[in-house]
């Protein structure tokens, strides 16, 4: 039934004149505040992490660090798992290092996830950002990007006793039993790598150029977030259609 | 805490003993966020607290956002 005849107001008319010159003010008003346009809304159904900088853990950083805090992305890491509307999680990295802890359990997440995931390594993706880049069902690395591999070294106090080795050691193992599993670097040769010397100036360890970490098998695949895209989204085509098993 | 990086240790802790920022926290309905003001009004967000996980996927709650620090509604 039409009750519009019945109404004894006239409908609220809009208001005079265009709605663009409010929309421009507000864009105005974005670039003097935030430096930024408004972005168009639109969805997607992937969901993209950016790891940059330190991973924090337990220790706050001085502020002259930049850094990821892995309380944040941990229940992030869950909401996507959770999520109907996410199909596929795109890792973006950018990272020097961090918390071994929080780096691994960045590493084991992203590796349990049940939904597609594919990680890019822009910049750099060094220490403990080489577990987190393969623990992806599939990694990238752009052409000039760097992946350094190099020993754990002990911060605070050290105890000179053997079992301050064993530890050190016990800690090492667990980058490098990680990296083995996910990748197709043994378990000896990236001890290897961690120790190689005359690469690094003031320490032990391997630089990898973009290229260098695919040969080695460490990174699927040199590309750059065009193909990242594709593969994730080919890997969410295989899931839908029951040909990916995670 | 076992730090993996490819910087320099120095470099990274440097100042860390001067370091100690003031937190504020904000409750709001499901949690309450960690924030440190830099003005009266305002602050940077530094960590969210929430029993909504989906609150994590969201935005305007990301670690880092400059939020007012007596906000009319969270919600």
């Amino acid at each position: 039934m039409d009750l519009t005849y019945r109404r004894s107001r006239p409908l609220p008319r809009r208001p005079k004149g265009p709605s663009e010159p409010q929309t421009q003010a507000t864009v105005q008003q974005n670039i003097q505040q935030l430096g930024q346009t408004n972005l168009p809304q639109y969805s997607s159904n992937i969901h993209t992490v950016s790891i940059v900088g330190q991973i924090e853990g337990h220790l706050v950083l001085p502020p002259q660090n930049k850094t990821t805090k892995y309380e944040h992305i941990i229940p992030q890491l869950v909401a996507v798992e959770q999520n109907p509307k996410i199909e596929g999680l795109l890792i973006v990295l950018n990272t020097v290092g961090g918390d071994v802890e929080a780096g691994l359990a960045i590493a084991e997440l992203i590796d349990s996830l049940s939904k597609p995931k594919v990680s890019l390594v822009l910049g750099g993706g060094h220490s403990i950002g080489v577990p987190v880049a393969v623990a992806a069902d599939y990694s990238l690395i752009s052409e000039t990007a760097t992946m350094t591999i190099h020993p754990i070294r002990l911060t605070g106090l050290v105890i000179g006793v053997p079992q301050t080795y064993e530890y050190l050691d016990k800690m090492q193992d667990r980058v490098t039993q990680f990296v083995a599993k996910h990748t197709r670097v043994s378990e000896e040769k990236f001890r290897e790598l961690m120790f190689n010397t005359g690469q690094l100036a003031r320490d032990i360890g391997t630089v990898l150029v973009g290229k260098d970490a695919v040969d080695i098998g460490l990174i699927s695949e040199v590309g750059g977030i065009g193909r990242a895209v594709t593969v994730l989204t080919q890997l969410i085509e295989q899931k839908r259609s029951g040909r990916l098993i995670n | 805490m076992i730090h993996y990086a490819a910087l320099p240790l120095e470099l990274i802790l440097e100042g860390i003993d001067d370091f100690s920022p003031e937190y504020v926290e904000i409750p709001f309905a499901r949690g309450h966020i960690v924030v440190e003001p830099i003005t009266p009004t305002t602050g940077t967000i530094v960590q969210l607290v929430s029993s909504d996980l989906m609150d994590y996927l969201n935005p305007r709650f990301q670690p880092g956002n400059i939020i007012e620090l007596y906000p009319k509604d969270w919600n």
